[in-house]
């Protein structure tokens, strides 16, 4: 019995041997690749670890590695790739990929070309109402629109366009339309000519001051912000550009994002409130937001705080579905979103890395935001001088309907 | 130890004399209960996630026990207890000096284990077995990194506390294990004994299940120090 007790106590200890070892992994962030196969999983790898959405992704991404792998090997078996095959390759790697943020960069290694991989690429163009955004042609007809007033756009540093138009009862409609959410980071930087637009919506203090232009003013009943063809940018607009216009915090949902390097670890979520700035605009009248296709990230989150609102109208097109934010340089805070350097290692990969979901945890990556009012764009009414999505948003102030 | 005592009783002349034997098929028998506080070391490789620091965290265990007692200096035991395998994860990172998570795990686990006894009165014990067991509940608390601090720069929406909610791809809520330890034992009634035990369990289940291609390994160590009483049937 002796000899059984210490025999089952050498058999524990050699079962302490069982446990498997750590994986050997490269960090995708920063590692050099000197052929196809080695920048293919270092790709394969980052996105395995730092991609936020495999919880509901339905592409198999082991399966991915197992059909790819053999393509790759092939090029380097061959020594070269041509940068159509090359692109192929990646945009069959990353197809069906839910994440609308997210390109892949790459070095072929043979024509020192880049190429690119979109995984939106095979699922927006082919939406039935899918278009470029004939922003140029839009803000064309601005200025002479009936009955627009006050009418001033910015420079080139930051495409920005104010208009008044007429309202009920004497009232003014206010308009503001800019291509980018930079205002935070751009606006000490601006001229005076450039800031006329933004001063004569919010006010001197766009920012950090008095919000008392336009939008505040009691000659205003409505504002309308166009986010066509706005491709997003710094979160940190939504609070004194969107926000301001609520006269309440704006409660969009939760946030969540990577707490490892497991495609399921993820932290918990958190909730995604937007605090309305100390100097908002003290009023309760009607919000638009006007979208289109190509409205794309900080648009769409713009699109989804007005929606939240109980006074806000989204009017225009089902957005891009890009609707989950990153930042930049992200992998080494948080194991996620962007990784690689493309003119240091050849590759470089732009993901989001927070998820974001609505009060009843339902994302609205890679489908957008849908508005209340669908109206989509007119073409033949474009080249005849109208605006039909921006008359339908003003016939909506105006009538309520 | 709770009911790991040595064979049959201590008597009072203070010799420890076995009485009840197997192939008498009249082992002795004793139950008991037993609580006390847990540390678990949470095992993974972090691999270039270098600013993730991991640390042990406490918690509590207690549970029944039955035990067997077919020799003098070997007994047999089976137990069925609540143990708690928290740990902590703190980013050791300059832009996220806030963020943390702590997680509170409760499994049930069902250790049997041999028990083998050297003294009389008050007696050493070392135990050795096996542990099978199932993740009950979980909990996380902290800090995260969220939208809105970015947006605004306001902690207050990035703290948590909520129950964990199980993911049925990624968790794998069966828990096995080798289990040992050493315990103090002692007679204080006729009938009564009170122990100490100081206790490994060691996980060989990864806490994940084998969903991913490249997955890294997670298992539980947890060690126990725990007090019981138990009585002789």
């Amino acid at each position: 019995m002796k000899r059984l007790f210490f025999a089952i106590w050498v058999v524990a200890l050699l079962f302490t041997s069982c446990r498997k070892e750590a994986m050997e992994l490269v960090d995708p962030d920063r590692h050099y690749c000197y052929d196809y196969v080695s920048q293919f999983e270092t790709v394969w790898t980052g996105i395995d670890q730092g991609y936020l959405f495999w919880e509901r992704d339905t592409v198999d991404w082991d399966a991915v590695y197992e059909r790819m792998l053999p393509v790759f090997q092939g090029f380097d078996a061959r020594g070269s790739a041509t940068d159509a095959e090359l692109t192929e390759a990646y945009q069959s790697m990353v197809r069906g990929l839910l994440d609308h943020h997210m390109y892949v960069q790459i070095k072929n290694l043979k024509t020192g070309h880049a190429i690119y991989a979109d995984p939106a690429w095979d699922e927006v163009p082919y939406r039935d109402y899918y278009h470029y955004t004939p922003f140029d042609q839009q803000v064309a007809l601005l200025s002479s629109m009936e009955g627009v007033s006050n009418y001033k756009e910015g420079g080139s540093a930051f495409p920005c366009y104010f208009a008044l138009f007429p309202g009920n009862n004497g009232k003014k409609i206010a308009y503001l339309r800019f291509r980018s959410f930079n205002v935070s980071s751009m606006v000490n930087y601006l001229s005076a000519d450039d800031l006329a637009p933004l001063r004569s919506f919010y006010g001197s203090g766009i920012v950090d001051g008095v919000t008392n232009g336009w939008a505040g003013s009691d000659n205003v009943e409505a504002v309308i912000i166009d986010v066509r063809g706005n491709g997003g940018g710094q979160l940190t607009d939504l609070k004194p550009v969107v926000a301001s216009l609520s006269h309440a915090d704006i409660d969009l949902g939760y946030s969540r994002t990577k707490e490892g390097l497991g495609r399921l670890d993820y932290s918990a979520w958190t909730p995604f409130r937007i605090e309305r700035p100390d100097n908002y605009l003290r009023w309760d009248r009607k919000v638009v937001v006007l979208t289109d296709v190509n409205s794309v990230s900080c648009s769409e989150i713009t699109a989804l705080m007005v929606q939240s609102m109980s006074n806000g109208t989204v009017i225009g097109e089902r957005t891009y579905g890009a609707t989950c934010p990153l930042i930049s340089g992200g992998h080494d805070m948080l194991y996620s979103g962007v990784f690689g350097d493309y003119d240091r290692y050849g590759y470089y990969v732009y993901t989001s890395n927070f998820d974001v979901v609505d009060k009843e945890y339902k994302s609205l990556e890679g489908i957008g935001v849908t508005p209340d009012i669908e109206c989509l764009l007119d073409f033949n009414a474009l080249q005849n001088g109208h605006d039909n999505q921006l008359e339908r948003a003003l016939e909506f102030v105006r009538t309520g309907k | 130890m709770v009911g790991s005592v040595c064979v049959g009783k201590a008597q009072n002349d203070g010799t420890f004399r076995g009485t009840l034997l197997p192939d008498t098929a009249v082992s002795r028998w004793s139950v008991g209960v037993f609580g006390g506080i847990t540390s678990n070391h949470h095992v993974i490789d972090v691999l270039y996630a270098t600013d993730m620091k991991y640390t042990d965290l406490g918690g509590y265990s207690a549970g029944a026990t039955v035990s067997c007692h077919p020799k003098g200096w070997l007994s047999l035991r089976a137990d069925v207890a609540m143990v708690q395998k928290n740990y902590r994860m703190d980013r050791d990172n300059r832009y996220l000096p806030f963020v943390y998570t702590e997680s509170s795990n409760t499994y049930l686990s069902l250790p049997v284990t041999a028990v083998l006894s050297l003294g009389r009165t008050f007696r050493v014990c070392g135990v050795v077995g096996g542990y099978v067991g199932y993740w009950l509940s979980g909990r996380r608390e902290g800090q995260s990194l969220s939208v809105t601090y970015l947006t605004t720069g306001n902690q207050d929406d990035t703290f948590f506390d909520e129950e964990y909610v199980f993911n049925d791809v990624r968790d794998n809520r069966f828990d096995a294990g080798i289990v040992f330890g050493a315990a103090l034992r002692c007679t204080v009634a006729k009938k009564l004994d009170l122990s100490a035990e100081l206790r490994w369990y060691y996980g060989l289940t990864d806490v994940q299940k084998n969903y991913q291609q490249n997955l890294n390994p997670r298992y539980n160590t947890t060690r126990t120090l725990q007090f019981g009483v138990s009585y002789w049937l």
